[in-house]
């Protein structure tokens, strides 16, 4: 089980220096995200220079589950991050912290089977979705990072 | 920091952050008028194409079978595909404005499933020439079923066709990929893959198409 209590007062440097990296990625996550969202909602198509498959993807049935856009779930995600680091930052209330270093191991789970669906099913790729896949990787890196020297320092 | 100092940054991140982003968007949707969309160059396997599937033009409509201007472009559309004949491939997409348009998803899943039995046309017609009677109906899927056997389609199979998720995936994918590419309103036509504005006149439309045709 995670000690919180190790995480934090043994390591509240690191931590707060990983604190403050998941801030600055989720932040990005949020850039990515409500951009997706909101050319949804404004029905305009996405800018998609760098790979071609934006479209394809986006208007793919895959893009939305339950009438909920995919990119506002993402926006959701990386918006529960940051306010989460955010609060713990304020507060230090080891809670917030909790949830920040365990949903970006929910969104790698989540990017993987995303990033499956592209290529094996919809055989196109969305630049922004791989945006969002490596943020989250880094993410989870983040809190594997403060996990584990975490749980060493409590040894 | 204090803390009133941290908030403050945290909240100009995410209105700072909101602001941009809204206004990157409104900058690809003027973009998204003048290029090539090449999902609306081309013809997919799926769709419905009035004329020749090797034209060499291409004109997709996104259309709402209970939208009352796309029961009067019909029309127009009609005498265009029946003047240009093999030079005009007319793809129609679906765009059903659920919000607004109570049987238009039901509209466009009764036409693909007539479509099944080779007369999408034919129910299309249909659709718009009754749409008012369809549109106000309490009853309108006993209707969409009385027009396939007007048509003289087999009726079970066609009822059993409105049920198939095959058509409803088809129907929700056209609207899924015309709010992509910036539809916002039906009827909203791509010619060669370019959005053109809703032609005012028969002639402003030929015009188009007269246009297109010289460039080839």
């Amino acid at each position: 089980m995670l000690n919180l209590n190790n995480i934090f007062f043994e390591n509240s440097k690191k931590t707060r220096g990983a604190s403050i990296t998941l801030l600055g990625l989720s932040f990005l996550g949020i850039l990515d995200a409500l951009y997706l969202a909101v050319s949804h909602y404004r029905g305009v198509p996405v800018s998609c220079e760098v790979l071609t498959g934006c479209s394809t993807v986006l208007s793919s049935e895959y893009a939305v589950v339950l009438g909920v856009p995919l990119a506002v779930l993402g926006l959701v995600y990386y918006l529960g991050i940051f306010l989460s680091t955010a609060l713990f930052l304020d507060t230090k209330k080891q809670m917030f912290l909790a949830v920040a270093l365990v949903l970006p191991f929910f969104g790698l789970l989540a990017s993987a089977f995303f990033i499956t669906l592209q290529v094996a099913v919809i055989e196109a790729i969305c630049f922004y979705c791989l945006i969002s896949a490596t943020i989250t990787l880094l993410m989870a890196c983040v809190s594997t990072y403060v996990i584990i020297t975490g749980k060493k320092t409590s040894i | 920091m204090n803390r009133t100092a941290f908030w403050a940054i945290i909240g100009t991140l995410l209105v700072g952050g909101v602001w941009a982003i809204t206004w990157m968007a409104s900058q690809s949707a003027g973009e998204g008028e003048t290029v090539v969309q090449e999902e609306t160059a081309q013809i997919r396997e799926s769709d419905q194409v009035k004329g020749s599937r090797e034209a060499s033009l291409v004109l997709v409509e996104y259309s709402d079978f209970q939208c009352p201007a796309c029961q009067f472009y019909a029309g127009w559309i009609s005498q265009l595909a029946e003047t240009y004949g093999d030079d005009l491939a007319f793809v129609y997409r679906h765009f059903p404005l659920r919000s607004i348009h109570a049987q238009a998803e039901q509209a466009a899943i009764a036409a693909e499933a007539a479509g099944r039995q080779g007369m999408f046309w034919e129910y299309h017609d249909v659709l718009f020439q009754r749409q008012k009677e369809w549109a106000e109906s309490g009853s309108a899927s006993q209707l969409f079923l009385s027009y396939a056997q007007t048509l003289g389609l087999d009726v079970e199979a066609f009822a059993s066709d409105m049920k198939d998720s095959e058509i409803q995936d088809k129907v929700r994918r056209d609207l899924a990929e015309g709010q992509v590419l910036g539809v916002r309103g039906t009827p909203t036509f791509f010619l060669q893959g370019v959005r053109i504005q809703n032609p005012q006149t028969y002639a402003e439309l030929e015009q188009h198409i007269l246009r297109e045709l010289q460039k080839n």
